[in-house]
Formats: structure tokens, C-alpha cells, sequence
């Protein structure tokens, strides 16, 4: 401790090194972070999921939209034994303005839904919506996203489907809050689709229930028009980001690359520190410092320069992370403490690893030769 | 007179360790970039080679895409009939479709649940969409099926003969197939009654219809868009695949921008290790300068320094992000292999550039600053 002064006189006393140093740093750990939280939006989508809920698709259909089962199906559903609440939702994908600009509606019969899924509305009016026909209550996610306001008419590209903006909506469901929810009527006469759902939400008693019911409901539709498939909400959302899983695996192979860059960069950053350094080092070594204690100095150095740096690249990440940015509406961009002390680890291990190559041949380096260099 | 370069090439040999970091730094922040912009290039790339400049898609009109259009078949005899449709042997090329993602499973290779985009089609689609190449059997009737090379690949390698499951029911593959590098090589081809049979539906998806000549291709647009009986959309077939793409172009933006940003972060690198390098050097500029050599001759030689370290570090990292060239990568709809191009690989050289440039000027312009005096005094 009693050298702390000493080392952070040193940090500072050449600035351009120590804002170049830094800042070399700080772009990595900015990059680093970002794709930590891409990642963390993929699973905070999956683990929001209920255990107590079943989702019920069209069976062998795997796209989350165009999947269809008949609303005749839920009587069926509620008459089987241990099963609470079931309510049908007619989900379509819609775009706004242009065409990457994407937009899931979700059509539910609202007072069904909510006893089923937490809506927690942060602006505007429940009671408005369920007055209007055509309105809808936007997850907060999605209106980041597009900057919607509460009374603000909303058009999309297809159907000449518009809606009315009732309120802002959280949900415990990651999934829902970037969604769109609107009256399933008004979505199903838009779409030419009465009757239909895109999926059912099932609400069972306990957990041990979920396998037995869902072959239950499976067997019951095995011969109808529309075959169903019913899994826990948490498989199928697993199954409907799974073909993301490449994506996710280059994302890691990123991080990884930008580590080892970063790596190399600090190595260099603070090999050249030392080089201009070395008769200094002498010097110290002459006075009575021990190689022990020189290695301490300039690795706290090199730490505290990338504890600066991370601190740099993290700020500008958490201040663009924080407004509740997220990859088009549909994977929330993530940020929490453990995001935090991992980027922040990561960074003290580039550090770490960056000095000590060059800072054990600086410590190494006997006195009369560190001192006999000149220039 | 200009320093001679052998000066700069000496001097990072001079400083041997130092110069290898920073090329590697470089290289490493390069590949990266390569990486990203092939996976961009190769995604772009696979959406916009896709469809002929006189095919129009016609789906339901307003539907986001041909999976979720529905088109009742009795239509087939309106859009027959229109003016303007090429005709191939006495018939109308005009081939219905219906698109569907289904879960398929690979019973041979214990693979279930693949996210997979089939297509059924009429004998007469093969005429309308000529960009499908097969040296197999087109035969498709009674549940079997073509793959395209990219789907082939997404269902774990099947080969000719071993058979696929799609709702419920066992299909036979008879051929697998190329389409210049287009997103049709990510479909599984069958019969279209088979399929609307499997999958208990009753409708068309869409039409791919060719045009007579490419001067009648608004016309024709526009008859089936006024169509009164159906509500249907047309659209030229490039512009809507290129279209179908943009739905994954926030992929590309995220990717594209951390390759800026790590780049970016090279600079800095690379402008430190020119500080240094200056710093160690002030007398030999100052010798440089009192033998003659201009202020403007050393602000170009650290340049070139920078520069040479800059692009050998940028040719590394295109030869190391060459690698990726090829890789197939699975996403929803878009299947496609990354692409390191020319153009990528020219992006890549000159972003190394630029690192050079950037990384030498403020160091350069300070070494050229310097009074000779000062210089030679320092020590």
C-alpha cells in the first residue's frame, strides 16, 4: 500500500501513454461487454419462462407465427384434470416503416391473459384498452426500440393493420415485453383468421404435471385437422432461439478473439513502458528495492491501468445498455452486476497477463545493465 | 529528399519484440474485421444472388412473406390467364408454391427438430426458377424430396436415398442440389399435394411467374395487384428476397460495428507504439534533421514506419481471417456460408491502412516538430 502513491504518480506522469494505453484498452471491454449482453438477452428470454405454463403449438410446424390450432381445441384443454387456466393467443409478424423494422403482434383475449401472464402497465391506461377496440399495450422493449408514445397511432406495412397506443407495459415475461399486445378479435378479423390461435398458454397446478398433460392434449388432437405438439413454455422458447445457436457460438469466438487482441496490445503497451523505464528500474534496484518489489509496482500499475480502462469502456457500454436497447425489439440487450464483475475480470486478466511476460524481464534485468543503458 | 525507407525497415528490426506485438494487435483487430464482414458479406450476398430479373413473387397481399401468405388455389386460374407470362412449349410459366418451416427430424442420424423452410412445388417450378442445378433425379412425387447444399449440410449430411421426417411422414431424398450460392439452397423441395397433404392445408403459398419480357413487368405487376377476385401482391423476385434479407440486417449492424470498434482500439495501440518508438529516437532525428533531412522527410518516414507495420499486421489478419471462408452458418430462414471476397479482403487492407495512417500521424507530425537543437541535446 505504502507504494500506491509512488505508482500512480507513475501512471500519470507520461499522459499520452496513459490515455493511449487506456483507451486501447477500454474499445475492447466496451466490445467484450456488449456481446456478454447479447448473450445474456438469450437467456434472460429463456429462464423468464413459467415452469407452470404449457405451450401448445400446431405440431410439426417450427415457425413461432405461422403455426395455427383451432379455439375449438380449449374446451378439450379445460375439461382435463389439473389444469388452471388455458387461453389461446394469435401471434403474427408485422413491420413498421421498412422492412427491417419488425413488429410481433400478439392477439389475446386480454382478461384471460393477465391472469395468466404478470402485465404490470408503467404509462398510460389498462382500462383504456380494454375500452378500445383496436388498442394495444406496447412492452416497454419494443417502445425503446421505436420511441412510441402512449396516444401515439401506430400503422404497419401489411394488412392495414394500425392500433391505438393504451399504455406501456412490464412483464416478468421477457418474451412479452417485446411484444405488441392487441385484442386477439381485432387481430383475427385483420387477418382473415376467426377461430384460430397461434398457440395455446396453459396454466397446470405443479410442475410434476407438465409431461403427463402434454401427451394428454397431444394424443387427445393426434387425429384432427390440426395435430397439436405441448411442451413447457421454457422447451419451446429453447427450440425457438436454437437456430440462433450458431450465432451464439460465433458471438463467444468473438469475445474470445477480442480477448486475446487485447492481450497482445496490453503486453505491448506496457513492454514500451518499461523499455523507456529500465535505467530507472536500475536505479531503484540500486537503492535497495527487491525484484519482488519492483514486480509488485508495475504490475499494480498495469492492473490499475486496465481497472481505468475497463472502467472507461464499461461506462459508455452501460450508459447505450441502460436506455433498454435490444436487437430489433426481439433479443433484449442485458445488463446487470454479474455482467459487470465478469467484464471487469476479464479485464484484470488482460491486464494481468499483458504485464507479466515483460514485466519478469524487467525485474529480471541485473542493475549494471539496466543502468548502463542509455537512451 | 526523402529519408530512405531502409531507415524505417532497419529500425523495426531494431526493435524486434516491439514490432511483433504490434503487428500481431493488428492482425488479431483485422481477422476479427474479416470475420464479421465475411458473415455480412456472405448473408447480403446469399439473399440478393436470389431470383431472375423476369420472375415476380406473388403472394397474399400485405403477408410478410411467402410462409405466411395463403392464396386459395382456385386462383391459379386467374394468374394462368393474364397477359404477359412467358410461355415454355405451349404453357404458362407459372408455378404455384407453398412454403412452410417445419421442425424435420434425421431418424438416420438422431437429429430432431431442425428448423427447416420446405418448399412444394409443380414440375413446371424447375422451369420458372432456372437457377437450380441437380444432377440427380427431380422427381418428387409420392413424398420424396431435393435438398439444396446448404440444407443438406443443416440435416447433419444426408445423402441421396436416406430418408427425412416432416410432419409425421417419412420423405425420401432423390437429388441434392446447387443454385449459385442463392438462399434456394437452404430449401427442401417436394411435391406440392404431398406437402399440403402432410401438413393438412389447403392453400397456395405464393407464385413465381415469369414475364414475357422485362417491359412488362409493371404491367403484369399491376393486372395481378388490380385483381378484384384475389388480394395479391406482386413483387419482382430480387427485390423481394433482397427484401426477405433485410429482416436479419440488425445481425450485420452489430457485426459491423464491432469490427469498427476493435479496430478503432488498434489505432490507439498502434499510435502508442509509435510514441514510444519516437520517443527512443529523438536524437536520431535530431542527427536526421541537422544532416539535412527535411521537416516534412521525417513526417513522411514515420508515416511509412507505421504504415509498413500496419499493413504487414493487416495482411496477417486477411490470412488468418481467410479461415472463416466457407463456414455455413444456420440462422432461422437465412442459411449461408461466410464469405471472405475480394471486397472484403480489400476492406480489410485498407482499414490496416488506415490504422497506420492514424496510428503515425500525431507521433509523426510530433517527431517532425522537434527543433534539432533540442533533439540532439536530449538524452
Amino acid at each position: 500500500m505504502k507504494f500506491l502513491p509512488f505508482i500512480m504518480k507513475n501512471i500519470f506522469r507520461n499522459k499520452k501513454h496513459m490515455i493511449l494505453s487506456v483507451s486501447a484498452l477500454a474499445m475492447p471491454v466496451f466490445v467484450i461487454l456488449l456481446l456478454l449482453s447479447i448473450e445474456e438477452g438469450f437467456k434472460t428470454l429463456i429462464n423468464s419462462t413459467d415452469e407452470l405454463i404449457l405451450n401448445t403449438y400446431e405440431k410439426g410446424n417450427a415457425c413461432v407465427v405461422s403455426s395455427r390450432i383451432f379455439d375449438s381445441y380449449k374446451k378439450k384443454i379445460e375439461a382435463f384434470d389439473g389444469i388452471k387456466k388455458v387461453t389461446g393467443v394469435l401471434r403474427d409478424l408485422f413491420t413498421y416503416q421498412k422492412m427491417d423494422n419488425t413488429v410481433f403482434l400478439t392477439g389475446v383475449n386480454y382478461d384471460e391473459f393477465k391472469t395468466i401472464k404478470k402485465i404490470n402497465i408503467i404509462d398510460g391506461s389498462e382500462d383504456n384498452f380494454k375500452k378500445n377496440s383496436d388498442g394495444a399495450l406496447v412492452g416497454k422493449r419494443l417502445v425503446n426500440q421505436y420511441g412510441w408514445k402512449v396516444g401515439q397511432r401506430v400503422s404497419m406495412i401489411q394488412y392495414n393493420v394500425d392500433f391505438l397506443i393504451n399504455g406501456i407495459f412490464e412483464s416478468t415475461d421477457k418474451t412479452y415485453e417485446g411484444n405488441v399486445l392487441v385484442h386477439k378479435e381485432y387481430l383475427s378479423q385483420k387477418r382473415n383468421e376467426e377461430g384460430k390461435s397461434t398457440y395455446f398458454i396453459i396454466q397446470v397446478e405443479n410442475a410434476s404435471m407438465i409431461s403427463p398433460i402434454s401427451n394428454q392434449i397431444d394424443s387427445l388432437f393426434a387425429n384432427f385437422p390440426k395435430p397439436t405438439k405441448t411442451q413447457s413454455e421454457k422447451d419451446s422458447k429453447e427450440n425457438e432461439l436454437r437456430d440462433f445457436q450458431e450465432i451464439r457460438k460465433m458471438l463467444s469466438i468473438l469475445i474470445f478473439a477480442t480477448i486475446i487482441v487485447s492481450i497482445f496490445v496490453a503486453t505491448n503497451n506496457i513492454s514500451m513502458a518499461l523499455r523507456e523505464r529500465i535505467v530507472e528500474i536500475g536505479t531503484m534496484r540500486s537503492i535497495g528495492f527487491s525484484k519482488r518489489q519492483i514486480f509488485f509496482i508495475f504490475i499494480t500499475e498495469s492492473l490499475l491501468l486496465a481497472i481505468i480502462g475497463t472502467i472507461i469502456g464499461m461506462s459508455i457500454a452501460v450508459a447505450i445498455l441502460i436506455t433498454g436497447r435490444s436487437l430489433s425489439g426481439y433479443i433484449p440487450l442485458v445488463i446487470n452486476s454479474i455482467l459487470l464483475v465478469k467484464t471487469l475480470s476479464i479485464a484484470i486478466l488482460i491486464g494481468f497477463l499483458g504485464g507479466l511476460f515483460p514485466m519478469i524481464s524487467a525485474a529480471r534485468l541485473s542493475i549494471v545493465n539496466s543502468l548502463k543503458i542509455i537512451d | 529528399m526523402i529519408v530512405p525507407i531502409k531507415y524505417n525497415l532497419r529500425n523495426l528490426f531494431q526493435r524486434k519484440l516491439r514490432t511483433i506485438l504490434t503487428i500481431l494487435g493488428i492482425a488479431g483487430s483485422i481477422a476479427i474485421f474479416i470475420a464479421v464482414m465475411a458473415f455480412s458479406e456472405g448473408m447480403v450476398k446469399s439473399f440478393k444472388k436470389t431470383g431472375s430479373e423476369d420472375n415476380i413473387v406473388v403472394i397474399q397481399k400485405g403477408a410478410f412473406s411467402q410462409s405466411l401468405s395463403s392464396i386459395p388455389k382456385s386462383s391459379r386460374n386467374v394468374i394462368q390467364y393474364l397477359p404477359h407470362i412467358k410461355k415454355l412449349n405451349g404453357i404458362e410459366l407459372v408455378s404455384p408454391e407453398v412454403s412452410i418451416e417445419p421442425w424435420v427430424s434425421v431418424p438416420s442420424k438422431g437429429l430432431n427438430d431442425i428448423f427447416m423452410m420446405v418448399r412444394g412445388v409443380k414440375p413446371i417450378f424447375f422451369d420458372v426458377v432456372n437457377k437450380i442445378r441437380i444432377s440427380d433425379s427431380k422427381e418428387l412425387r409420392n413424398n420424396h424430396a431435393i435438398i439444396g447444399r446448404l440444407a443438406q449440410h443443416k440435416l447433419g449430411s444426408v445423402q441421396v436415398g436416406d430418408q427425412i421426417k416432416i410432419f409425421d411422414e417419412m420423405w425420401t431424398i432423390n437429388g441434392v442440389f446447387e443454385a449459385e450460392g442463392s438462399s434456394f439452397e437452404s430449401l427442401i423441395i417436394v411435391d406440392i399435394d404431398d406437402l399440403l397433404r402432410a401438413s393438412n392445408r389447403e392453400e397456395y403459398s405464393s407464385y413465381t411467374v415469369k414475364v414475357d419480357s422485362l417491359n412488362n413487368i409493371d404491367s403484369l405487376i399491376k393486372l395481378i395487384e388490380d385483381d378484384r377476385r384475389f388480394l395479391l401482391s406482386a413483387i419482382p423476385e430480387i427485390e423481394y428476397y433482397t427484401e426477405s434479407g433485410m429482416l436479419f440486417n440488425i445481425v450485420r449492424t452489430v457485426g459491423i460495428a464491432i469490427g469498427i470498434i476493435i479496430s478503432i482500439g488498434s489505432i490507439f495501440g498502434g499510435m502508442n507504439t509509435m510514441y514510444t518508438s519516437i520517443a527512443n529516437r529523438i536524437r536520431e532525428i535530431g542527427t536526421l534533421r541537422a544532416i539535412g533531412f527535411s521537416r516534412v522527410s521525417i513526417l513522411i518516414s514515420f508515416i511509412i514506419e507505421s504504415l509498413i507495420i500496419a499493413l504487414i499486421g493487416g495482411m496477417l489478419g486477411i490470412l488468418v481471417g481467410y479461415f472463416v471462408n466457407g463456414t455455413k452458418m444456420n440462422l432461422l430462414m437465412s442459411n449461408f456460408e461466410l464469405r471472405v471476397t475480394y471486397k472484403v479482403m480489400l476492406t480489410g487492407l485498407f482499414l490496416s491502412f488506415v490504422i497506420g495512417f492514424f496510428g503515425g500521424l500525431l507521433p509523426a507530425r510530433q517527431a517532425s516538430k522537434l527543433k534539432i537543437i533540442d533533439a540532439i541535446k536530449h538524452v
